[in-house]
């Protein structure tokens, strides 16, 4: 088929409406560029994303914006930030980590109060692991680690939220990423976020606010790159959290 | 109320550092980003879903997958706020086609559409509250019936197939109606409409 056959199928594509044999022909000229049909189903495109603005004008919740940001890892509470706490809360989850490869449980959280005071020097030295003492020393802030596959250590805080550490995480195919999941015993799964491992494995995500009392577990699963609302996968870990 | 949240204006100066910024991993721009267009995505993603919980779960979700996907887009080809908008109605057509229990997406792959394409006025930013004058014009002097069919396209996401079946007409009178609606929209976009733009 010709460009000019194709004009009228530029905006049924755009709307998803291109159907049968000039879908494919539209869609082969698009594959090889075509110095017609491809200006013109971007100009469609674009036409028909402007009737985006038909739908009736709604005020935007202002905790859409802070829950964004809270999913970037950004826009903190008022009394301390968490991307100042990424480097501080590597260098812990490292320390945590090889305590507890070497020692065990026991032994981690023996070294555990012992790092809580090297940390504290560095702290004064570096001015950037306050807000993990912070957290750590918040009355009722549990430690949970986990092992076998990813290993690392969850911090809960009933009224600061929840501070995933791991390392060993699988590196995952293109369009795929982590997604933290609060599970409330007898319910459903509630979103924590999406992260990213580092390439050697390793993430750091925060999960900012409250953190209903009901919450029994912490779960992560490899979901679809712009997550899911309930976890499709089976988790790669589920991690109990009890007593915070 | 509307020039509340129509109000956004993002130059193609504005635009290109923006996309800088997103690809350097500036969390901020992605926070400018929704202030800009934020107001529009929910908007269209609320009209389509009809669930306001759900508007805010998918809402974030489009920002955060044009977060993961900004790496590969190309700003030389095609504009932010139409990738952008592309995301938002397929995202939210896809929740309302897979709540119905209907398993088959949008007729074209959301690869293919959402990946910008050149040309044309293509990299012109959606200024969104002049656009929407415009669109709106446009739309106004569409016969009704032509209105009616373009709106189940965008906002129930219906093929051509349920529209017919959904209207009680033939298959052939809808495909005939379609094409002259979205032929006199395409006319009636490029006509001077005398509406400050």
């Amino acid at each position: 088929m010709t460009c000019e056959e194709l004009r009228d199928e530029y905006e049924l594509f755009a709307l998803g409406l291109s159907e049968g044999a000039e879908r494919r022909e539209l869609e082969s000229h698009l594959e090889r560029r075509c110095p017609v049909c491809t200006p013109g189903v971007a100009a469609a495109m674009h036409t028909v994303a402007a009737l985006a603005l038909l739908a009736e004008p709604q005020p935007l919740p202002a905790r859409l914006r802070k829950r964004l940001m809270a999913a970037l890892g950004v826009d903190s509470p008022s009394w301390f930030s968490w991307p100042m706490l990424i480097p501080a809360a590597l260098a812990l989850a490292g320390l945590l980590l090889w305590v507890q490869a070497r020692a065990g449980w026991q032994a981690a959280e023996r070294a555990l109060a012992s790092s809580r005071a090297q940390v504290e020097q560095q702290a004064k030295e570096l001015g950037q692991l306050r807000p993990v003492l912070a957290f750590l020393n918040q009355p009722g802030t549990k430690l949970v680690n986990f092992g076998a596959g990813p290993t690392g250590s969850i911090l809960v805080n009933a009224r600061e939220g929840v501070l995933l550490m791991a390392s060993n995480l699988p590196a995952l195919p293109a369009g795929r990423t982590y997604q933290m999941w609060l599970i409330p015993k007898g319910g459903a799964p509630q979103s924590a976020g999406l992260f990213q491992a580092a390439a050697n494995g390793t993430a750091l995500h925060a999960r900012p606010g409250l953190v209903p009392a009901e919450t029994s577990a912490v779960a992560i699963s490899v979901e679809p790159e712009a997550g899911s609302t309930a976890p499709t996968t089976t988790p790669i870990l589920v991690a109990p959290v009890t007593g915070f | 109320m509307l020039f509340l949240i129509l109000s956004a204006i993002l130059g193609p100066a504005e635009s290109r550092r923006l996309i800088e910024r997103l690809r350097a991993r500036d969390a901020a721009a992605l926070g400018e980003l929704y202030d800009c267009y934020g107001a529009v995505v929910y908007a269209i993603i609320l009209r389509i879903a009809r669930d306001r919980a759900t508007a805010e779960d998918l809402t974030q979700e489009v920002f955060l997958r044009v977060w993961n996907r900004i790496p590969t887009f190309d700003a030389e080809r095609g504009s932010l706020s139409t990738w952008l908008l592309t995301i938002a109605r397929h995202s939210a057509i896809d929740f309302l086609r897979s709540r119905g229990g209907k398993q088959e997406r949008l007729n074209v792959s959301i690869d293919a559409m959402e990946r910008p394409l050149a040309g044309g006025n293509a990299e012109t930013e959606l200024q969104t509250a002049g656009d929407a004058k415009r669109v709106r014009a446009a739309m106004d002097r569409l016969e009704p019936k032509h209105r009616q069919l373009l709106e189940l396209a965008y906002f129930d996401g219906l093929s051509q197939s349920e529209m017919a079946e959904k209207l009680e007409l033939p298959l052939g009178t809808v495909k005939t109606w379609v094409r002259s609606a979205l032929r006199q929209l395409r006319e009636n976009l490029q006509q001077p409409s005398g509406v400050n733009a």
